[in-house]
């Protein structure tokens, strides 16, 4: 019964920490794909910000200072992607796997500048603190699990409301949806489509870096060269099974999480089974469980198509 | 305050004569800005240019390294490129190549047959073993409407993760108890090109397949049809063509072509399947096709090109010591530069300064 109780446990903390950098990145993603623009530099963008995450936490011993560093940073890198896929309009898939490969080969660059690891061992930070909620984290499985992450988890789920009510609730979430729909129609409207697809490109780039810097600071706490290990392509595949809405894409996250952690926790017991099979169960119910969303899901009408006001017609 | 603002017009697209000097005038460009970079480990840019294509072209040895890599980064160029010309998003081609490989090894392996059928039928296992890769996302996307970027990315994963499995756990070599499958019979081994290294008959075969897409391309009605499926999916309805059909097609040969390379991989060098056959030749395919702007020549030349940028900074990393994620970053801004490329070639780019 304690067994039982104690893998649950382990079950739900794991659940929760792996689905942390997963809606963060995803709901960027969202963002991104709104305005209309397909970020598949997510993945080197959480590599990225992992970096900077742990560079920055090394070196001033806050990991505060990281996550925000890895969010900024990342952010600018987005923006470098926007002259290219915004205003000059090049294709869209090619130019941001480009920024994937880009933002891996920065990551281990950046890393090995400034970090020092002696014989070969990663050097690790003091990351971010567990907040234990008082009495609340006595409550069995759930407890340890949800009121007992690090700090930052609590950050990183109000920022996940707080830009669900942006997008849902607010005129800013109405331009961006609108620009990703029919951006010539905005443009009409006096919605300046390149600010905004900016912006959105830019939130998308800053959530990814600090879903890395999560990964590099709290879910861990050191750097490892392609830490996140596909975590960018599973984000790309939950922003359409919670079909662009940042409530859905977090439900979501956690039923991803939980496949994770599964492969994780029967990784322990099933021990005649390769662990790779079960690496790639989260991969695969992706792709499952998108099947019946699929046509059901609305993809923004202008996504992948760059906008010139010239030709619009 | 001066804000420069970037003007993209439309224009008629290029001639052919016009678009092979933009083409070479943009590579050197491109090659140009992104080898800035390697300032940032404080090297002379046009050093490390020099250092490349010494590296790459400069020696016999150097040439027929080249070539060796070009052999698989063909063939993954041309597969994206029939699938990228219909518009089918094939970012799979990484794991295409390794279920290719994994199916000629098995007959490498196991099967006994004189060396040309050998051969024949490994490849032909390779090429199945990649369109059965990609079957399960074009079935998706064509049966249920999932996107497959999402589909081929992921299934990358799972095929390589799974391919590791069976290595490690299930066809280990029994020789060196590596993570390797045992090594392939004398008879499937591709016969090397006499005096020139490593090279073998693969980029021949690579470069008669890209014979065969050029007359496709060029001279044949199905040709035409997939070019107008890919411009316009809705007129080639309109005009009859059985458009689904065609893309079904055009990216199961996609995934077939990938799965040729990691066979050719298998048979004309390592002679054996392993988990680090591909240092990322399913995604340099997609660096080939679109450079190449999904044309046979094209892609020839720019699976060329990048052979010459990937060998060449291997020698640069081992003259100047420049770290290997550097040379990623490089290579990624290849990317970049395909895309501003393609972009070119429709495009005119104006930057105006103005207050």
């Amino acid at each position: 019964m304690y067994e039982l109780l104690g893998v649950l446990t382990a079950f739900a903390i794991l659940t929760i920490r792996d689905s942390i950098s997963l809606v963060l990145a995803a709901v960027g993603e969202a963002y991104a794909e709104r305005s209309g623009i397909l970020n598949l530099g997510i993945e080197g963008m959480i590599l990225f910000g992992a970096s900077i995450g742990f560079i920055i936490t090394y070196k001033t011993g806050n990991p505060f200072l990281g996550f925000l560093s890895a969010g900024f940073l990342t952010g600018l890198l987005g923006i470098l992607m926007g002259i290219f896929v915004i205003s000059l309009g090049t294709q869209q898939h090619v130019t941001t796997l480009g920024f994937t490969i880009i933002g891996g080969g920065l990551s281990v660059y950046l890393y090995r500048l400034s970090v020092v690891s002696i014989g070969g061992v990663p050097p690790t930070v003091e990351g971010f603190q567990r907040l234990y909620i008082p009495y609340l984290t006595d409550i069995p499985i759930i407890g340890p699990s949800i009121f007992g992450q690090p700090v930052i988890a609590y950050v990183i789920i109000v920022l996940v409301l707080v830009l669900h009510w942006i997008m849902e609730h607010t005129k800013i979430g109405l331009y961006i949806k609108s620009v990703g729909d029919n951006p010539k129609a905005a443009d009409t409207l006096g919605i300046n489509v390149y600010g905004v697809r900016y912006l959105s490109l830019f939130i998308a780039a800053a959530t990814a870096g600090m879903a890395g810097a999560w990964l590099s600071t709290a879910h861990s706490n050191m750097f490892l060269p392609n830490m996140s290990m596909g975590r960018g392509w599973i984000a790309i595949a939950l922003v359409s099974f919670g079909m662009w809405n940042p409530i859905k894409i977090l439900f979501g996250s956690l039923i991803f999480g939980g496949l994770d952690a599964l492969g994780s926790v029967a990784q322990t017991y099933g021990r005649n089974i390769p662990y790779q099979i079960f690496q790639s169960v989260p991969f695969i119910a992706t792709i499952i469980i998108l099947i019946p969303i699929a046509k059901k899901a609305r993809a923004p009408k202008a996504l992948l198509m760059p906008y010139r006001r010239e030709e619009a017609e | 305050m001066i804000i420069p603002k970037i003007i993209v017009e439309r224009r008629e697209p290029l001639p052919k004569s016009k678009l092979f000097i933009y083409y070479i005038v943009t590579i050197l460009a491109g090659f140009i800005i992104v080898s800035l970079t390697t300032i940032a480990y404080g090297l002379n840019p046009f050093l490390a240019i020099y250092l490349i294509l010494k590296g790459s072209l400069g020696s016999k040895y150097g040439f027929s390294e080249t070539i060796v890599r070009m052999s698989p980064i063909l063939l993954t160029g041309l597969a994206v490129a029939i699938s990228f010309l219909v518009r089918f998003w094939n970012i799979g081609a990484e794991g295409q190549l390794y279920v290719g490989a994994l199916f000629a090894a098995i007959v490498g392996v196991y099967l006994s047959l004189p060396s040309p059928i050998h051969i024949f039928i490994a490849s032909l296992a390779g090429l199945i073993g990649g369109a059965l890769a990609i079957f399960p996302p074009i079935y998706l996307k064509q049966r249920y409407g999932v996107d497959e970027v999402v589909t081929t990315l992921l299934s990358n994963w799972i095929y390589i993760l799974w391919i590791s499995a069976i290595l490690h756990y299930y066809w280990k070599n029994p020789i060196t108890h590596w993570p390797e499958s045992p090594y392939i019979k004398d008879t499937c081994i591709l016969p090397r090109i006499p005096g020139m290294g490593r090279m073998h008959i693969g980029i021949l075969i690579g470069i008669g397949l890209i014979g065969v897409y050029y007359i496709m391309y060029t001279r044949s009605k199905y040709g035409y049809e997939l070019k107008l499926i890919g411009l316009n999916p809705k007129a080639a309805y309109l005009q009859g063509m059985p458009v689904a059909k065609r893309i079904f097609i055009a990216a199961l040969i996609s995934g077939a072509l990938a799965g040729l390379a990691g066979a050719y991989e298998v048979m004309g060098l390592s002679y054996t399947i392993r988990e680090d056959l591909s240092p990322g030749y399913g995604y340099s395919g997609i660096l080939v096709a679109t450079m190449g702007m999904n044309h046979p020549i094209g892609v020839l030349l720019s699976a060329f090109f990048v052979s010459i940028i990937e060998i060449g900074m291997l020698s640069l990393q081992r003259a100047t010591g420049i770290p290997y994620p550097l040379a990623m970053v490089f290579e990624g801004g290849l990317f970049v530069v395909a895309a501003l490329m393609q972009l070119y070639s429709n495009y005119r780019i104006k930057i105006v300064w103005r207050d």
